[in-house]
């Protein structure tokens, strides 16, 4: 008898549709979570490793010593740098070219730089439309460097003493 | 030898020897800043300090012997805290400039501060600064870098012979310097850079240019000298054949030559590579214009002259010159193919101009023994020959070596700056060396017992004490250098020095020039032997004689007759004057466009694949570094094809291997005596002239060395001048400074002259090579001097 009860009562509110529907509205009454891409974005960390940069000091010196060290640690072999004694006597780089189809973005090179000179920007949204295009050099990654560099150094500044 | 204990095991060691020495003929590594196993030993470094049983603190392993039975321990804790404290004292002021030291990768500081320093310091004041030192065009310093092992000052002292480094100021301030602000002079002072552990010292013309660890070694041998030093070419781009380039070059260790040093000429030289002036195309000559080519209308070309020529004219018509960075495998098809066009005149001797004797010489010049030797003897004679500028790794045997006992004698055209002290010299123009030395002979002969074959002149003092010298001494070599060999009266020299040799039982040389004229005389590139070296009963034209009767056709191959041969004017004219002049040439210059119909490019040494024979008989191979520049090809792939178009036979070679068998087939080695004529009776000498001696510089011997850029800036005014003595100066009327014409016959050139008492009298100094005596003269003959107008 209790049982029959029972039974009508979940036919008659429909229990087994709102269990069944249980998350969906459970999610249905919550907050959004899903964002419009791309008109609006995840939050990234700021050690997220993306388009690539040179930086420079604040009194305009490019920060690029040309010890190749990030061409030796680079394991997709993607860097390649020349040098040559600059007319003040430093050594800095002719070349600097980094091929972003072999990059695999693991960011060895910004660990390897003594000078903070290579870095990973937070930028990932760039594309290529013509070929070569693919071969960042010197002038452009600088160009990207002077372009980004508030938001490198905002990000640097944030890990600063963490390892 | 005596049996010691290293770290637990037991090993038999030499009496006497260090710690350092023992560890390391047993492969037992001990971390050393200051020991260099070529070197006198300074223990100022202290990281080879280990621990010694039974004596209470670390000792210093390169200068503490071995005795018996010595229990020792490198890797014990008391050693280890010693080598890391070391460490961090050395670190104290050492910059963390790594990234931008061109020693970094190949560093010995940074190796040992991983292996056996710590990785934190407990100093905290300020590092302190060295002030800039300046020595010069080739070595770049950054005196902060310095740790004072002083290797750099030992080795300018022991075996560079000049000790131009020193230490000064104590303590702290304590550094290396010349004392007075000059350049290096040593011709060996780069290997200073190979001695210094650290970044102190580094390539000034490879500075900047890349890491250690991009580039690629490849085995090499020196290729400006007869020595035949082996050194590693260091190239960049692994991974790209096509785009290598040479940057830098270092010395290989062989201990039979040259030990673990090169000269200055053989590591500096690889700039000339990219030099502007390299032929990077065949080139045509059509009416008086130059055109480039393709290689199948070049070669054509050459094919259709040089036929037609020797279709009208005969074979004789013909002569062939080789330069002695040409590989043996090149010189022995280009004899290949000059006797098969039907000509004898055919030569390598570029520097010779006596060859009165050459049926009776040696098929190649020899050393008469061993390099190695030569750190044995008690009295070492040279004559004619400035070694320190010519063979400057030979003297790196000689001046530690004058410790132990060796005197060297010397009878020389002019006091040439060695680096080491001499016992006696006898310093006199080229007719008076002549006497002297058949003085000696005589003299020798006398005291010996033995007729004397020569009535010469009464010796000079010197020369009795050089026959004193010769005749108290056991182990004795005679050398005959190139200024002897270049000299009119060589054949003279060399019979009366094999006289000689033979009285006091002591071994004869001779010192060429070039890096291959000995292979190259080896493998038949003379006119008075063949490739097999079996004497030609009527021997073709020499050097000299190919330009006294001219040719109508002439091939040269690597050379710059205007700088590169004794009688430049004359050689010049003749080619000028030749029908077709067919170069075979890496570089080319504004002479060569005058005289030459059609230029040929070829790989220089480091191109090419080949072999080079040494003076002491080795032959010694080494493989193409780059591929060649431009459109060129290695010389024995030209000559391969251009006999193709000839249509000559037996020249199908597939590779440089089968022009190697064939060649070892061809060449047999053989052992035959060389038996000199006697020489009776001296030449006639001329009189009251003025003789130009015409040394080459160090660095403007050969084709590839003159575009070395480095190179050239090394030159000091007193080797771009003439030189006279005071006597002679104001005999002509002429001082220091001034401009003077010199002539001979129709070439003049004006110089600086110089007065300089090293020269002896009635001779003049006229420096060869130089881009002003370019086709001046002759060498070794009468030279007129008067004041310029200008």
């Amino acid at each position: 008898m209790w049982n029959q009860l029972k039974k009508w009562v979940k036919k008659l509110t429909l229990w087994e549709l709102l269990k069944g529907l249980r998350v969906t509205l459970k999610y249905g009454a919550s907050k959004d979570i899903t964002l419009q891409y791309p008109e609006e974005e995840t939050p990234r960390s700021n050690r997220f490793r993306g388009m690539l940069a040179l930086r420079r000091y604040p009194n305009g010196e490019e920060r690029c010593i040309a010890c190749k060290l990030c061409e030796a640690v680079c394991p997709a072999c993607a860097i390649t740098i020349e040098s040559e004694v600059r007319d003040d006597g430093t050594r800095r780089t002719t070349r600097y070219d980094i091929d972003v189809f072999k990059c695999i973005n693991c960011g060895l090179c910004e660990e390897a730089c003594p000078v903070d000179s290579i870095v990973l920007t937070d930028e990932m949204h760039y594309a290529l439309y013509n070929r070569g295009e693919n071969i960042f050099t010197k002038e452009k990654l600088l160009m990207i460097g002077d372009l980004y560099e508030s938001k490198i150094a905002e990000h640097r500044e944030i890990d600063r003493g963490t390892c | 030898m005596i049996d010691i204990q290293i770290n637990g095991q037991t090993y038999q060691v030499l009496e006497g020897a260090s710690i350092i020495e023992a560890a390391d003929e047993h492969g037992i590594y001990i971390p050393r800043f200051c020991y260099h196993k070529k070197l006198s030993v300074a223990a100022n470094c202290r990281m080879c300090l280990v621990e010694v049983a039974n004596m209470k603190k670390p000792m210093p392993a390169c200068s503490t012997p071995v005795s018996p039975d010595m229990v020792i321990f490198t890797q014990s804790e008391k050693a280890l805290e010693a080598q890391r404290s070391v460490m961090e004292f050395l670190l104290i002021n050492h910059p963390l400039d790594c990234p931008v030291c061109d020693q970094g990768g190949a560093c010995e500081l940074q190796d040992l501060s991983i292996g056996f320093g710590c990785s934190e310091s407990d100093f905290g004041g300020d590092k302190r600064a060295v002030d800039k030192l300046e020595l010069g065009p080739l070595l770049q310093t950054y005196m902060t870098r310095c740790i004072q092992c002083t290797r750099c000052i030992r080795f300018s002292r022991e075996l560079g012979g000049l000790s131009e480094l020193g230490m000064i100021d104590r303590g702290g301030g304590e550094k290396v310097s010349t004392y007075v602000e000059r350049d290096l002079q040593s011709e060996l002072s780069g290997n200073m850079i190979d001695v210094c552990p650290v970044g102190a010292l580094t390539a000034k013309p490879s500075r900047f240019a890349g890491r250690s660890w991009e580039y690629v070694e490849h085995e090499g041998v020196a290729a400006h000298d007869c020595l035949g030093s082996n050194m590693y070419w260091h190239s960049s781009q692994h991974d790209n054949v096509e785009t290598r380039e040479v940057m830098r070059v270092v010395p290989k260790e062989n201990e039979s030559i040259n030990e673990c040093w090169i000269s200055d000429r053989d590591r500096f030289s690889f700039e000339g590579l990219t030099h502007e002036s390299r032929l990077l195309s065949p080139m045509v000559k059509h009416n008086g214009t130059w055109k480039e080519a393709s290689w199948e209308a070049a070669l054509s070309e050459c094919a259709d002259k040089l036929g037609s020529l020797i279709d009208s004219n005969g074979g004789d018509c013909l002569g062939v010159l080789a330069g002695p960075q040409t590989t043996m495998e090149e010189g022995f098809l280009l004899q290949k193919l000059t006797r098969a066009l039907g000509s004898k005149h055919i030569d390598s001797r570029l520097r010779e101009q006596d060859f009165s004797d050459q049926a009776c010489r040696l098929p190649s010049p020899r050393l008469g023994c061993q390099i190695a030797d030569l750190d044995s003897l008690d009295t070492l004679f040279f004559f004619g020959c400035d070694v320190r500028t010519q063979h400057p790794v030979l003297t790196t045997r000689i001046n530690p070596s004058i410790e132990e006992g060796l005197s060297v004698c010397a009878m020389n055209p002019m006091d040439y700056a060695y680096t080491f002290p001499l016992t006696e010299q006898v310093v006199a123009g080229p007719s008076a060396l002549l006497q002297q030395l058949a003085a000696l002979v005589a003299l020798v002969a006398k005291e010996k017992g033995e007729s004397a074959v020569i009535s010469a002149e009464k010796p000079s003092a010197q020369t009795q004490a050089i026959a004193k010298r010769l005749l108290n001494s056991e182990k004795i070599a005679l050398l005959m250098g190139e200024h002897a060999l270049a000299s009119t009266h060589a054949s003279a020299f060399r019979s009366l020095l094999s006289q000689l040799a033979t009285l006091v039982g002591a071994s004869f040389g001779e010192l060429p020039y070039g890096a291959n004229t000995v292979g190259l005389q080896y493998v038949g590139c003379v006119p008075h032997r063949q490739a097999d070296g079996m004497a030609l009963a009527e021997p073709g034209l020499d050097i000299v004689g190919m330009m006294e009767q001219p040719r109508r056709a002439y091939v040269l191959c690597q050379l710059e007759p205007e700088s590169d041969v004794l009688q430049a004017a004359k050689t010049l004219k003749t080619l000028d004057e030749a029908a077709l002049v067919i170069c075979l040439t890496a570089f080319e210059s504004d002479a060569m466009r005058q005289y030459a119909d059609i230029m040929l490019p070829v790989a220089p040494p480091s191109e090419t694949s080949g072999q080079f024979m040494n003076i002491e008989g080795s032959i010694q191979s080494f493989q193409a570094v780059t591929v060649p520049h431009g459109d060129a090809r290695p010389a024995w792939k030209v000559l391969r094809v251009l006999a193709n178009f000839l249509k000559l036979d037996h020249f199908e070679y597939r590779s440089l291997e089968a022009v190697r068998n064939d060649l070892s087939v061809v060449c047999e080695s053989e052992d035959s005596v060389c038996e000199l004529p006697i020489l009776k009776t001296l030449p006639s000498l001329k009189e009251n002239e003025l003789i130009r001696l015409a040394p080459w510089p160090m660095v403007r011997s050969d084709a590839l060395v003159r575009r070395a850029s480095s190179l050239q800036k090394t030159l000091r005014a007193e080797q771009v001048s003439a030189l006279v003595n005071a006597a002679v100066a104001s005999t002509h009327g002429l001082s220091d400074g001034s401009q003077v014409k010199a002539r001979q016959g129709d070439s003049e050139i004006e110089i600086t002259l110089r007065v300089d008492d090293r020269i002896p009298d009635q001779c003049v100094m006229i420096p060869s090579g130089l881009s002003i005596s370019a086709g001046f003269g002759s060498a070794e003959q009468a030279v007129t001097l008067e004041k310029s107008n200008a």
